[in-house]
């Protein structure tokens, strides 16, 4: 889960807009999709996570965790224009992977156990769920008070 | 051994949008009817706002027949198949997919229902699309308008006519068919975002109107009004205002005492007898095989499972699949050419559009650039598309937006989507669609379901006419979004459809028994006491969702069957 850590941590940083996928606690909502929901998954992901690992001691010959965040960078960017090799079926697919499920940690319900104390919902300015809205909410260009609340009843 | 059961007078396959239509006129005809569905009842209180379970994960609680089907998809003859979607577009439950679709409850235009006669009168024979098997419909426009007027007051359907007997009326389509009465309520209410969109559309001369929806604008029939809380796109109503069949036919008919539901129930073969009648239903229900004895068969599933199970219905009288001696199933298929998100036009504004909340269906519309209300001479295509803008943005979606060029994680894209989560928005674009040589379902037999039967294969290769209409259409919608003040307009380009929620064709209605699988009445040409309701019926998709046309099919297709007892049974 070190590897998973920092990626995201890089994916969403922690700066002065808030907190960042690691803090916001992105890194459950992958291990917890992956005790359930994405089991199937598992083994096809752990592949490509070793592939990164693999590559990363190649370029840099230390583990992508140990890396500088630039050198992090760097990489990651390499994975999204497909010019690391060794992934299957390629980098990108996996670097899409990883940040569509980054993403849905971040910004999806807390109850999966990301977007922790809202961090997701209020980098964008996303209001929450609510069971009504009215005329009033729906206008353009004025904010809506934003609930901070879950989907699903948690908080 | 299958355990048999007590005969009925009509077995159905699938209750959802269009066998939950139809168990509502046979039902109210004094038929018995079994109604046999895969999923099972939902209960709304447990339909939450929850972008990771609907979306995402596409409602994993629910009956999973269908995603263990996926169908496979490739786009040339000879190519290879496609990396297959994890989530099937539709859904398994007593409802189906009206459980959580948009609701856009639009009838089809009339030119849509003549569109060989109709272009080759304007514009020669050779503004046929190459290839297309395309014939006219059957029957016409004004021949389904009472059965949509039918279901559009049975299920309740909100809107705002622009046609009513020949009177037009420009807060509705004008370019619409005549219709005999007014909506049963009136339209959705219109948003910042909308009137924005409508302003705008005026300024250019255009023709915008609120769209049709299943969904109750106030009170009908028991159930309330809308409340727009904005997971209504793959969600369920927690609140029965989106008008399923769930939540309105089902129940009317199983007040009548004669429809009966057998729910967690896995058809796997439609049986016929030794003269080539359709003589019941094979299903699996926890773990026991049963057969189900009928008069008559209504096969009401999804378009890719009605080929599918035609096509697994094999018997003496139908070496090749049930209804297929003229090897017309699967057929004509042809998925909607929908422009939408990364393979549609988006457009970033310089302020806040706030299209969180609501429902597709509560959007701006247009028809000036659809069917054939337009001179297409020298434009190297027919048909068009309806433009539609819309409201109802989830958080992961939009955090997933178009970055303009801008990187795609770190700090900066952290700042960019801060700015600009809130402000831009993509159009839902559905063009005109034909059938061709080459588009069509069969089976594949390298990819079984877990029962061992091979899953459908789609081979959907790319048009000409409907990639030059396409492009035509995200033309005028980045026009129309720069005319709103947006201040960047990207269009991408589009694949030819895979897995889709408007799937067509595969066992298409025609007079000709030779290119067509069922009748003008919606029963099989070789099996009389098989019925196909659906989409897989329809031969042309026009420029507006399925929904509404397929269920007015299906009740004129029950009141046929009802009022035709003896002559179809004997």
């Amino acid at each position: 889960m070190r590897l998973i850590d920092a990626v995201v941590n890089r994916l969403i940083p922690t700066d002065e807009l808030g907190p960042g996928a690691r803090e916001a606690g992105v890194p459950i909502y992958f291990e917890r999709s992956f005790a359930g929901h994405l089991s199937g998954e598992r083994s096809v992901f752990s592949a490509g996570l070793a592939a990164m690992e693999a590559a990363a001691r190649a370029r840099h010959n230390n583990a992508f965790a140990q890396l500088s965040p630039d050198q992090q960078d760097e990489f990651l960017n390499a994975m999204e224009k497909n010019d690391v090799s060794d992934f299957r079926p390629d980098s990108r697919t996996f670097f899409n992977r990883i940040r569509q499920l980054t993403l849905e940690g971040m910004f999806g319900d807390p109850w999966y156990g990301g977007n922790r104390g809202f961090a997701g919902w209020d980098l964008i300015r996303y209001p929450g769920p609510r069971m009504a809205v009215s005329a009033e909410d729906q206008k353009l260009r004025e904010p809506v008070k934003p609930l901070r609340t879950s989907g699903r009843g948690g908080r | 051994m299958a355990i048999k059961l007590k005969p009925v007078d009509v077995a159905t396959i699938g209750l959802g949008g269009a066998g939950g239509v139809a168990v509502l006129p046979l039902a109210q005809a004094g038929l018995k009817i079994a109604g046999i569905e895969a999923g099972t009842w939902l209960d709304p209180h447990s339909f939450r706002p929850d972008e990771i379970n609907n979306n995402v994960r596409g409602w994993p609680d629910s009956v999973q027949k269908a995603n263990r089907e996926v169908p496979t998809v490739r786009n040339s003859l000879n190519g290879p198949i496609l990396p297959r979607p994890a989530v099937h577009a539709m859904m398994n439950a007593v409802g189906g997919t009206t459980l959580h679709y948009w609701a856009q409850s639009w009838r089809l235009n009339p030119w849509d229902f003549k569109v060989r006669t109709r272009a080759t009168e304007r514009y020669g024979n050779p503004a046929i699309p190459a290839g297309s098997t395309l014939e006219d419909w059957p029957l016409t426009y004004d021949e389904l308008e009472p059965y949509y007027d039918t279901v559009e007051h049975a299920i309740g359907v909100s809107g705002k006519a622009g046609n009513i007997q020949g009177k037009l009326d420009p807060l509705g389509n004008v370019y619409e068919g005549p219709r005999a009465r007014e909506y049963p309520m009136p339209a959705l209410r219109s948003t910042g975002f909308t009137e924005l969109m409508r302003e705008a559309a005026i300024r250019l001369g255009w023709k915008p109107f609120r769209p049709p929806a299943a969904i109750n604008s106030e009170e009908y029939d028991g159930r309330p009004g809308c409340v727009f809380h904005g997971y209504c796109n793959r969600g369920g109503c927690h609140i029965q205002a989106k008008n399923s069949t769930a939540v309105t036919t089902i129940p009317a008919a199983i007040k009548t005492r004669n429809l009966t539901v057998f729910d967690r129930a896995h058809v796997t073969r439609i049986a016929v007898d030794a003269n080539g009648r359709a003589s019941g239903v094979t299903y699996l229900r926890g773990g026991k095989e049963y057969f189900q004895p009928a008069a008559v068969v209504l096969l009401a599933s999804y378009t890719y499972e009605n080929t599918r199970l035609l096509l697994l219905s094999k018997s003496k009288a139908f070496p090749k699949g049930l209804s297929n001696n003229r090897g017309q199933v699967g057929r004509h298929y042809f998925g909607h050419w929908v422009a939408a998100g990364n393979g549609g036009v988006i457009a970033l504004f310089p302020f806040d559009l706030n299209v969180w909340y609501g429902t597709p269906a509560q959007g701006m519309v247009l028809d000036d650039w659809a069917d054939d209300n337009y001179d297409h001479s020298g434009l190297g295509f027919i048909g068009g598309t309806n433009l539609h803008v819309y409201n109802e943005m989830h958080p992961i979606q939009s955090a997933g937006m178009e970055t303009f060029g801008e990187p795609a994680f770190g700090s900066r894209w952290k700042s960019f989507i801060h700015q600009n989560a809130a402000r831009w928005n993509t159009a839902h674009l559905q063009t005109s669609t034909f059938p061709y040589e080459n588009n069509f379902l069969d089976l594949d037999d390298t990819v079984l379901d877990p029962l061992g039967d091979p899953v459908c294969r789609i081979t959907s290769l790319p048009r000409q006419n409907e990639l030059r209409a396409v492009d035509f259409a995200q033309r005028k919608m980045e026009e129309w979004y720069r005319a709103a003040g947006a201040i960047k307009v990207v269009r991408r380009p589009m694949n030819p459809p895979g897995v889709s929620t408007h799937a067509y064709g595969g066992t298409r209605m025609g007079d000709n028994a030779e290119t067509n699988v069922v009748n003008r009445w919606g029963f099989s040409h070789e099996v009389p006491n098989l019925g196909i309701l659906g989409a897989s019926v329809m031969g042309t998709s026009g420029a507006r969702n399925p929904t509404l046309t397929l269920q007015a099919l299906s009740w004129r297709t029950a009141d046929h069957l009802a009022r035709n007892w003896k002559s179809i049974t004997l």
